[in-house]
């Protein structure tokens, strides 16, 4: 009896123990698949071992880069340099409107001229010479301009980023075909 | 009766309390705080048009020291921008100040029982006038 009980805690000692192990060597170093960095979840339909998975996630990644002519890690870091280029634009064109509109406050903190300062603007003597073209008006534009930059930064960025998830969701497709032609039910 | 007064007198109180706060006697003061409100710029051709202070480059505040004669803005705006008029004079219940400053030469008016102010510029083939409110500040901040 004392025989059985101690086999029996060896047993439920040990078998813990072996599927930890097993999970440890299946569970890859990220903790994730490589299918699940892109959220795309693949089941094994026929059994099929998480190292059989693993190689065959490995081998459908290669098949779609080839077919599509896009690798996910280069499109990620490709949408990185467009956000930040979208950014730095949005930047520029803000810079670009505040020194038009700042002109005089940074000219009158220079010369320290309060008075002197105001309605300073060529625009605006242009005006008086019969332009037409006013001071209010001038800055207006210059507003205008500057919100139109930074639209178009905006959308410029938009339609980058509306491309790369063009690309990935392509890419994404040619993969989980492969993978559905290997057995797994796949889902994205 | 009482009773009825009561409440009608609160709202007395409190209609007259939400009206804005424009109005404010500057008799005796020193040392104002005046905004601009309504700008607008003139042109030689008869032509004229409304901006904001902004657009015109015109400070928002203007900080107005009576006994230095000195009108600067004030030190949150960042603009460090002032001047130092050339005369000031309590006429009439008006405090008046001129100058004149890279071309242009300025008035300021200001109602002392108001705090109303009218501030006109004249430069070469056009002028500037606003409009705004003043209040008085301690004599030193």
């Amino acid at each position: 009896m004392k025989r059985m009980v101690a086999a029996v805690t060896a047993a439920l000692t040990i078998v813990p123990s072996l599927v930890l192990a097993q999970t440890a060597t299946v569970a890859p170093a990220s903790g994730k698949t490589l299918a699940a960095t892109m959220n795309v979840y693949a089941f094994p339909t026929k059994g099929q071992t998480p190292e059989t998975q693993s190689k065959d996630e490995a081998a459908c990644y290669d098949y779609a880069v080839q077919s599509t002519g896009t690798d996910p890690f280069t499109l990620q870091k490709q949408s990185q340099a467009q956000a930040q280029q979208t950014e730095a634009a949005k930047q520029q064109a803000s810079k670009a409107g505040a020194g038009a509109g700042a002109k005089g406050a940074v000219g009158g903190a220079a010369a320290g001229a309060l008075i002197g300062e105001i309605a300073s603007d060529d625009a605006g003597k242009g005006a008086a010479i019969g332009a037409g073209v006013g001071v209010v008006a001038g800055r207006r534009r210059a507003k205008s301009a500057q919100s139109s930059a930074t639209a178009q930064a905006e959308a410029q960025g938009q339609q980058a980023q509306q491309a790369t998830a063009a690309q990935m969701d392509n890419f994404k497709k040619a993969f989980s075909v492969c993978l559905e032609a290997k057995s797994y039910m796949v889902k994205y | 009766m009482t009773r009825r007064a009561i409440p009608f007198a609160a709202l007395v109180v409190l209609f007259a309390s939400s009206a804005p706060a424009r109005a404010d006697d500057l008799t005796g003061a020193y040392h104002l705080l005046c905004s601009t409100g309504k700008i607008t710029l003139c042109y030689e051709t008869g032509t004229c048009e409304a901006g904001d202070a902004e657009e015109l480059n015109v400070p928002q505040f203007i900080d107005i020291d009576l006994q230095q004669k000195r009108l600067s803005t004030t030190r949150a705006s960042g603009m460090n921008r002032s001047t130092t008029a050339d005369t000031m004079k309590r006429v009439d219940g008006a405090i008046v100040l001129q100058g004149f400053e890279k071309g242009r030469a300025y008035s300021f008016v200001i109602d002392e029982k108001s705090g109303g102010i009218t501030i006109a510029v004249a430069s070469t083939s056009r002028g500037v006038t606003a409009f705004g409110w003043c209040t008085p500040l301690p004599a030193t901040r």
